[in-house]
């Protein structure tokens, strides 16, 4: 039956064991490098993973983290440019996104949606002035932990401004690619799936401002949380 | 559930609710105010008690909408005043404490001593950090609606941050 079931997909909880997600939030420590694939005097190691691209002065174009070799350095995939000492480089995981559905959706969406090309698929996304389809991109903040419980949150919270549309829902999903493969009808691997959230209800704004409110990021409450 | 009770966590997702203003513009002080009030001030109560919890929640929210308002106030002002006010990052951490210190002012209740709680300090800091950031995150997408030759406001709302 065609409709949403607010749920976490259970594709994400195989690609989460298969390090297909990053939830990571912005880290920006110091380093130093010297026209090499080796950054060594990291400020902060914590926070950096195998597969985070960086950016910085002197920062060879698309570099990723692609070794950690101790508690103050790491490999590149790219050398660096030039001379870097202690300067400051920025590391990004993964870019997540919320995409909204349409009202009267023709596919039924819960813990089976795989990739955000099942609501295109089905041209479930809604649409009209003040959303770009794909929905917005949210900011990562990283995972943490209370009592047997990981979740995770973002920050600020999803807005559209000069809106005119209706929907009933959101899915979240990640628009890195950092598995191979296919997801769902995706053969590059990005839009991987991690849950479905029904709103209860239509939600419409006409010229007006909607706001996606993430529940808090608590154990019990998270939007997206492992226990 | 309620974020004041300690309950055996469940994985999964978590509930997804929204605010609409149809006028345009930023939402509310209050109804920021009220919105956050509600998801950190959210105890399990029988009927007896179900009078105090509104009258709690609506101190909570009486303190907070003056922070969302002045929070919202000040940064319109900032876009205004500063060209490249959106390459900086939202910073809404101070806003958060002043609003957590108001709350710790209120006349005592019953829960007082659960809202000392570490777990409820560090969540609804978290939240009410996340509540104001967003008041600030959508002052600048109107600035940039509003304002489409100012580069900084339009590579913030491409950046959707």
């Amino acid at each position: 039956m065609a409709g949403l079931s607010t749920a976490m997909t259970i594709s994400a909880k195989a690609e989460l064991l298969s390090a297909g997600h990053c939830f990571l939030a912005t880290a920006t420590p110091t380093a130093s490098s010297s026209s090499s694939t080796s950054y060594t005097s990291v400020s902060s190691m914590a926070g950096i993973a195998v597969g985070m691209s960086f950016t910085g002065t002197n920062v060879g174009a698309g570099s990723v983290v692609s070794e950690i070799t101790s508690s103050t350095a790491f490999t590149s995939s790219v050398a660096s440019t030039g001379s870097i000492s202690g300067g400051t480089l920025t590391f990004v995981a993964d870019t997540f996104k919320l995409a909204l559905f349409k009202v009267g959706v023709a596919g039924t969406y819960g813990a089976a949606t795989v990739n955000y090309t099942d609501m295109t698929g089905n041209s479930d996304e809604t649409s009209g002035a003040g959303y770009s389809a794909g929905g917005v991109a949210l900011t990562n903040v990283s995972p943490t932990t209370s009592g047997t419980t990981g979740f995770i949150t973002f920050s600020p919270n999803p807005s559209w401004t000069s809106a005119t549309f209706s929907t009933i829902g959101a899915l979240l999903y990640n628009t890195s690619v950092r598995l191979g493969g296919t997801s769902g009808t995706n053969t590059t691997g990005g839009g991987r799936a991690l849950g479905v959230y029904d709103f209860g209800g239509t939600q419409s704004v006409s010229s007006g401002t909607l706001t996606v409110l993430m529940p808090a990021a608590t154990s019990s409450t998270a939007v997206f949380r492992i226990q | 559930m309620s974020l004041l009770e300690s309950l055996n966590a469940t994985g999964g997702v978590g509930t997804i609710k929204t605010m609409v203003n149809p006028s345009g513009g930023n939402h509310p002080a209050f109804d920021w105010a009220k919105n956050t009030a509600d998801e950190i001030f959210n105890p399990v109560v029988d009927e007896a008690n179900a009078n105090d919890v509104v009258s709690v929640r609506s101190m909570i929210t009486s303190v907070l909408e003056p922070v969302f308002d002045y929070a919202i106030q000040r940064e319109r002002l900032t876009l205004k005043n500063v060209e490249d006010h959106c390459s900086k990052q939202i910073d809404a951490h101070l806003d958060a404490e002043l609003a957590l210190k108001n709350i710790y002012k209120l006349p005592e209740h019953i829960w007082t001593n659960k809202l000392t709680n570490s777990d409820w300090y560090h969540a609804a800091l978290c939240y009410i950090g996340t509540m104001i950031a967003t008041a600030k995150h959508i002052e600048r997408l109107l600035f940039a609606d509003a304002n489409p030759n100012n580069t900084s406001a339009q590579n913030y709302k491409l950046g959707d941050k």
